[in-house]
Order: structure tokens, then sequence, then C-alpha cells
């Protein structure tokens, strides 16, 4: 007879072995699937994110920018919409990553900072219905986006329009760009471009800002009750920094003696070089201090500017000699600023002496809602002088403008704008720094730098035609 | 035919109609499955014959039953039909190309155990006949060594099948059903001869004499699974050659033995078949070889936890990243699509099909011959189920075998509704 008790014991055994395959099932369902799904290696990764639709982005007036559209292969793709805001918008590919807002948002427009509710966790986690992301609406406005990039042209270098009360960024271009709706074509030659089309100039370019410096110099003299009336001998004599290294004067002075003021107004260097040797060794410093120049000035998840040298560095170089100090005076010792920077500065002169946190988003808005979730600013303003002192510089700065653009159009006093030139070895960088007053608005502050270029008519005629366009508004 | 009592009337009606709800139940879940199968666009379910197919089949296979037997386990064939019915299901979805033929062996499957299990001389032959079986069944095997060839077309994949055209056979799957007959017929007729239950001394100093020409036939399939490099089908031999021992004698040292020797010839195997070291090596650690050897493996895992709990949802899943995932790692395709939910369901049904299997063994305790029959074809069933299953989950070293009624492939099916044919038989039969 056939042993009852070994059929039993074989029950009971096969029965022990359909559990522990049902529980190396549960544990690679349930408690090792994260660690495993999350693997580089995993192919579905790439395919849950493919499947993800992605949030629209909006310019503050709600023009659509950037779309999520469905591709043959049944996964997303992205359309970009607006040329001008291209290098601003960044890309977003599955192959190559993500940049600019694209990146800087990343984590609301693929959905996972979605709010953990039972419905999101039903139709994500148990149905497997693929990720839906926020909408984004920036503080852009895209006709002024329009007008930065004409006025740019294909000129190398970069533009930042901000409101200057609150920091929002109203346009935002750097130049060579790229269509990111052909990135997956392009990208081997785009990588190995001279003009490093990724590279945001706006946010991570730094310049050395040259005679740009002599806004924060004169800013320093007006906030110190420095006697403005004072006048400096031989203002247009020429700065010689190093041999082929010469900074003059733009417009001819009308005397043989000028105030501050006045060197300020048609850009001779020479009087602020000797203004600063007047001064006490530690004055950089105080400078340095006051504009925040040692502290990037970035967008909130944009890459933070690298590689330029620290104004603490600078600091070093006054004691050394003469020549070093004029060269910290007129921006060509070791410190650099980003044009975001320079942006901030004059958005303190533009709106009393503070200067705001740079912002970019303006608003939010969940999948299938149809209000936006507004978005305050950013932190509170650092404030870099008194507003008499701005008030004092916008004057000398729309008489600067004035200068600049002759009395062929007249355009009246809402604009004040300074030219500066800055010189990097064999290349040179022209600077538009300015703002505009429309009426009854806040105002906006603008920053031009176009590289490798001394064509300053030029840089005139791209500011005139983005003051008008914000003026326009 | 005997006349039936008021109380087996009843019963059969009982029994009919838990057949025919089950098989509605298994139905449903096959219509709903197919058409969001076709409404996910992930494959071209728009060809509903096979759903016609599968329902002619439980109909006609279900009347027949109810039929001709009356007394039979009623949860046997609406569970194969369910598992076949999702295994075609999963073939549409995996590899539509396939999809039609595994249609074609369902049919042929159905109808091959109705023969089996309405014709009482089915049973008996394979008692009877047994050498002539076996002889046969052996001859097909060789003749693979010297014929063989695989439908995959690669020169370096195992030659186990025998192709006629467009038909391919395998005869390892019949070797299965034969070794169990045959194991079954010679182990009864000489239980008493080494069952430990027997205090006889005279008895036990015979075991060694009666128990050679089944260790012998069993070592010789393996040998020649192993010269085929078929080497799930040889474990898989192996461990039901041991388990019907074991039933047989009563003696566990049979199964410590056997597990010593499966252990043995794996370390051996390691170190002379590099098929054997390369599953052992990335069932140890596959992550270092994840985008290479073990790609298969750990894509396999990938499915398991992409699936979760409730599963993708079929068509919305990405099983394909699987390799052979329509075969041999369709339990993780599964996995991937249905979710743990779906796992649980089949482990369940499979664990059903088991015990069914040996109680239906436990019940003829006067046929020694019907009672291993009945627990070496549950046990072949299972083991192989088991092996597969573990192996897509890493529990043990992978094994190459298919997953009864689910995996595609025309021979497994085929021998696997034959079993379920003799089991139908003997649940019918009194003891």
């Amino acid at each position: 007879m056939i042993a009852q008790a070994a059929i039993k014991s074989l029950m009971l055994s096969t029965l022990m072995l359909f559990a522990a395959v049902a529980l190396a099932a549960t544990y690679w369902a349930v408690a090792g699937r994260t660690g495993i799904l999350l693997r580089e290696d995993n192919p579905r990764l790439i395919e849950d994110i493919a499947r993800i639709r992605r949030g629209g982005i909006y310019d503050r007036q709600e023009q659509l920018l950037v779309e999520s559209v469905e591709n043959s292969s049944g996964g997303m793709s992205r359309s970009y919409l607006r040329p001008s805001t291209y290098s601003l918008i960044g890309y977003y590919s599955l192959r190559y990553g993500s940049a600019g807002v694209e990146a800087a948002f990343n984590q609301i427009l693929n959905g996972s900072q979605a709010a953990a509710t039972l419905e999101n966790y039903f139709l994500r986690e148990l149905l497997n219905m693929p990720k839906e992301g926020a909408d984004l609406r920036l503080t852009l406005l895209a006709d002024v986006q329009d007008a930065l990039t004409l006025a740019m042209q294909d000129q190398r270098g970069a533009g930042v329009v901000m409101d200057a009360s609150s920091g929002a960024i109203l346009a935002m271009a750097s130049r060579p760009s790229y269509d990111p709706n052909t990135l997956d074509e392009d990208w081997e030659s785009l990588v190995v471009d001279e003009g490093r089309p990724f590279f945001n100039r706006a946010v991570q370019g730094r310049y050395q800002p040259g005679t740009a410096m002599t806004i924060l110099w004169l800013a320093q003299a007006i906030q110190s009750d420095y006697d403005l009336s004072r006048l400096f001998t031989e203002p247009a004599a020429p700065v010689q920094l190093e041999p082929g290294m010469r900074f003059k004067c733009l417009f001819q002075p009308a005397s043989a003696e000028i105030t501050l003021s006045e060197a300020f107004v048609v850009g001779c260097p020479a009087p602020f070089v000797k203004y600063q040797a007047g001064l006490a060794r530690d004055s950089y410093a105080g400078i340095v201090e006051r504009f925040a120049l040692e502290e990037a000035t970035t967008l909130a998840g944009f890459p933070v500017a690298g590689g330029g040298a620290s104004a603490a560095s600078g600091l070093d170089s006054v004691a050394e000699s003469g020549a070093a100090r004029s060269r910290d005076v007129l921006g060509q010792g070791d410190l650099t600023i980003s044009p975001l920077q320079m942006t901030a500065i004059m958005s303190a002169i533009a709106a009393d002496g503070a200067a705001p946190t740079a912002t970019i988003l303006s608003g939010i808005r969940q999948p299938g809602a149809e209000k936006w979730q507004e978005e305050g600013p950013g932190q509170s303003a650092r404030l870099m002088m008194k507003p008499d002192t701005a008030a004092k510089l916008r004057a000398l700065f729309q008489e600067a403008w004035h200068n600049l653009r002759g009395d062929s159009v007249p355009l009246g006093h809402e604009v004040g704008a300074k030219l500066a030139m800055s010189r990097s070895g064999e290349d040179s960088q022209l600077w538009l720094n300015g703002f505009a007053l429309p009426e009854g608005r806040p105002a906006v502050a603008f920053v031009l730098v176009l590289e490798n270029t001394d064509d300053i008519e030029a840089l005139v005629t791209a500011g005139r035609y983005l003051a008008e366009a914000i003026l326009s508004l | 035919m005997k006349p039936q009592t008021a109380r087996q009337e009843s019963g059969a009606f009982t029994q009919n109609r838990q057949q025919w709800l089950l098989l509605a139940l298994a139905g449903a879940f096959l219509a709903t499955n197919a058409l969001a199968l076709a409404l996910s666009g992930s494959a071209e379910q728009n060809d509903w014959s096979g759903l016609a197919l599968w329902i002619s089949c439980a109909l006609l296979g279900g009347t027949i039953l109810a039929r001709f037997l009356p007394e039979r386990d009623p949860i046997l064939f609406p569970i194969v039909m369910f598992l076949s019915g999702w295994g075609w299901l999963a073939i549409t979805r995996l590899a539509p190309p396939y999809a039609n033929r595994q249609e074609i062996w369902l049919l042929l499957s159905t109808g091959a155990m109705l023969l089996v299990a309405v014709f009482p001389q089915a049973l008996r032959w394979m008692r009877a006949y047994r050498y002539v079986i076996l002889a046969v069944a052996l001859a097909l095997m060789l003749a693979t060594i010297a014929f063989g060839s695989n439908p995959s077309g690669f020169a370096t994949a195992p030659r186990l099948w025998l192709g006629i055209g467009e038909f391919y056979f395998q005869p390892s799957e019949v070797m299965k059903l034969v070794l169990v007959a045959f194991l079954a017929s010679y182990l009864g007729e000489s239980a008493a001869a080494f069952n430990i239950a027997d205090k006889a001394r005279s008895a036990k100093a015979r075991a060694p004499r009666l128990l050679a020409p089944t260790a012998l036939i069993s070592a010789l399939s393996v040998v020649m699974l192993i010269w085929q490099r078929d080497l799930g089908a040889a474990t898989l031999f192996f461990v039901v050659f041991a388990l019907m021992l074991y039933v047989a004698s009563g003696d566990w040292r049979v199964i410590a033995s056997g597990a010593v020797l499966v252990f043995v010839a794996g370390v051996i195997a390691y170190h002379f078949f590099d098929v054997v070291r390369l599953r052992v090596d990335i069932w140890l650690n596959p992550w270092p070889e994840a985008d290479n050897r073990a790609y298969q493996i750990v894509q396999s895992l990938m499915a398991f936890s992409s699936g979760g709990l409730f599963g993708t949802g079929i068509g919305a899943g990405s099983p394909l990243y699987v390799p052979v995932v329509h075969s041999d790692f369709i339990f993780a395709a599964l996995a991937e699509e249905w979710g743990l939910l779906g796992v649980i369901g089949v482990l369940s049904c499979f664990a059903v099909l088991t015990l069914r299997g040996l109680s239906i063994g436990l019940r003829h305790c006067t046929s020694a011959f019907r009672q291993l029959f009945a627990i070496g074809l549950a046990a072949m069933l299972t083991a192989q189920a088991i092996m597969i299953m573990a192996g897509t989950l890493k529990l043990i070293p992978l094994t190459g075998v298919t997953l009864p009624f689910f995996s595609y492939g025309g021979s497994s099916l085929l021998v696997s509704f034959v079993m379920i044919g003799f089991l139908l038989r003997l649940s019918s039969e009194a003891p």
C-alpha cells in the first residue's frame, strides 16, 4: 500500500512552495519595488517618463509658449511655439534631459509635485495612468520677449528685462540660441558650437563690468554725500590699464573741468579713477558689499553662474598698485558679474534703491483646474541705496540716455540708460544698462550685453527698440 | 453505462452546476480582458475567433464531461480552461503571430483530453503497454538527437523538436506523461516490496533490485535531456521521479537523497556546462550583468515590480522587454499587466489543481497504479509550474521550462491537457 501520510506531506509541501512563490512575488511587487524600478537601466522608467503629459508653459498674459503633444509612438513630445523664448524656456528631451525653465520647474511640469490625494493615488499608482503635470505661467511678457530678441538680432550676448519693484522677469534672452523642437537632430552640432548656445548668458554668463562700474562708484559718492560739485581736470584723458587696453570718453566733455556726475553722463573714466584714488583702501570692499557683488544673483532652479572670480580676490589686488586700483575702478579686475545681477542693480536705481529678488514664476495651474494658484514675489528686496540716491542716479541716467540717442527720435524722459564697455583680452563687450518708467506702471529695468563688438550705434538702436516696446505695453 | 442512483444524480447535478458556473466566470474574465486589449490598441486584437474557439472548447468539453463523466472532479476542467484561455490572451497580446497556432493547439488539446477522459481503455493501455510506449517515447527523444530542430531557427538553440513542415513537436513533453505512467505502473506493482511500512525484511531486501529499472529509465531520460541541453526538463524528470518514489516508499530519505543528488549534480554541471554556470551566476547576483547576461531575469523582476499590486492592465505594460516572454517568462508578463492580484490568482489555480490532483490519488487507496499515476501527474504539473514561476522570481536558478497551460507551446499544452484528461478519468472512477 502507498503511504497516505506521504501524499499528505506532499500536499503540505507544495502548498508551502506556492506560498514561497507568492511571498517572492509580493516582495518584488511591493517591498522591493521602488529600488528596482528606479534603476537607470530600467527601460520602463523611460517609457513612464515618455507618457507623462508635462504641463504647458504660458506667458503672463496666458499666451501659450510650450505644449505637450502626443507623438506617433504614443508618447508625449514638447512643442515650443515662440522662437523668441527658446533660450529662456530651454528644452526637455528624453535623451538629453532638460534645461532652462523646463529644468528649473521640472518637478511641477512633470507632475511629481502633484498633491497626494486619494484620486491621484488611485489614478497613478493603482490604475497606472500616466502622470499629468501642472501648467506654468511665467512672469514673461511674450511681446517684450519678442522685442528683446529682435533688438539683439543675431549678436552674441544676453539681455534681461525686469519689473524693478517685484523682480519679475519680463524678458530674458541669450544669444546664440537653438531650436528645441529639433534638438535631437541638431544636438551633435550644438554641443560643439563655439557660441555655446546651451549656455544661458543672461543667468550664467560672467562678464567683467568694465565702465559699468562707474555706476556703482557714483552711487557710492552720492550715498556718502561726496561733494558732487568738485571739478576734475583733464577729464578726457584716456586711462591706460595695460598695453592695448585704453578707456576714453564716449562723448567729448563740454569743458576742461567737469564734475563726477558730468563725467558719468558723457562717459569719461578718468575722473572716476581720480575719485577712487582719494578714497580709503577699503572703499572697493564697501561697493562689493553694498551691491552684493559676491553673491550670485540667479533665478530659482536655474544653474548658478560659475567660473567668475570673486570680488574678494579683487580686494587683494587693491593693495597692490595704482594700476590694480584703476582696473577695479573700471571693472577690469577680477570681478565679474552676470547680466541678471546687473539688472537687479538697475532695478534698485529704478525703484527707489531696493533691488528685488528675481523671479520668473507667476502662477501654477494643477491638471484639470481652471484657476491659477498665484505665486508671489521671492525674498524681500535688498536695500542698496537710499531713495534719494536712486532718484539722483535716475536723473543722470536719463541725461546719459538723452546724450546717447541724440535728438532724432524724441522719446521723452521716461527712459534712462548708460552705455559701458569692458574688455576681455582681445574681445570687448558693450553694456547698455537702463530702465524705463512707464506712466502709471512700475518701473522696468533692462540690461543688454553684446559680445565682441564695439558697434555702439547698434547697441543704442537695440536699446531704443527695447525701450519703446516696454513703454508701449 | 451503469444506471445512476438518485444520490449520484444529485451529486452530478451539483458538479455540473459548479463546472458551468466556473466556466462562465472564466469566460467573463477572458471576454472582458479581450475587449480591454482591443481597446488598448497595443495588439491586433480584432480577431475574435480565438475567444469563440475557447468558448466552443469550453462548451464542448463541459458537455461531454457532464455526459460521460458525471462523477468527475468538477473543478479541474474549468481551471485548466481558465489558465489556457488566459494564456492564449497573453500570447495574443505578447506575440500575436503565435496566437492562431495556440488556438489550434487548444482545440487539439481539448479533443485529446476528452478522448483519454472518456475512453477508459486509455488508462488501461498506459499500464498494459508501458514498455512499448516507453520505447516509442525514448526512440522519439533519440530521434531529436539525430533529426532535432528548433522552431526559432537559431543555430545555437537546443534542438528539442521534431518538425514536419510547419508542424513541430517536442518529444520530451510526451516523455513527461510516459515517464509518470511507467513509474506509476512499475512502482505500483512493486510497492509492497519497498514500502517502509512493510516490516518484512525480505521485502526491504528486494527493494534495490525492484527499484533499479525505474532508476535506470529515469536516469536514461535525464541523460538524454542533458545531452540535448534541456536541463530544465532533466531536473523536472528527476524531481518527479524522486517524488513518486517517496510517495511509493513513504521514506523521507528518498527526498533527502534526491536533494543531495541534485545539489551534487548541480555543482558538477556548474563546472562542466556553461549554461548552468551562467544561470547559477546570474541567480546569485544578476545586477552587475543587468544589461548583458542577466538581462532576462532582471527584466523579469522589473516586470513584477512594474505591475505592483494591480498591474498596469492588459496592453498597458511593457512586458516585451523580457526576452522570450510569451514562453518561459509569461509569468513575468502576467505579473506586469495583472499585478500581484493576477499572480496570486494563477498561483491559487495551480494550488487548487495540485490539491485536487493529489486528492484524487489519495482517494484511490485500492489501486497503487491509479494512486501513483494521479500523484505523478499532479506532481509533474506542479513541479513544472513551481520551477518556472520560482525561476522568473529569482528564487531558484532559471530552468527553461514552460508554465503549464499558460505558456506558448503546442506540445506542452497538448500533453498537459492529456494529463488532465487522465486525472478527470481517475477522479470519475470509484475507488
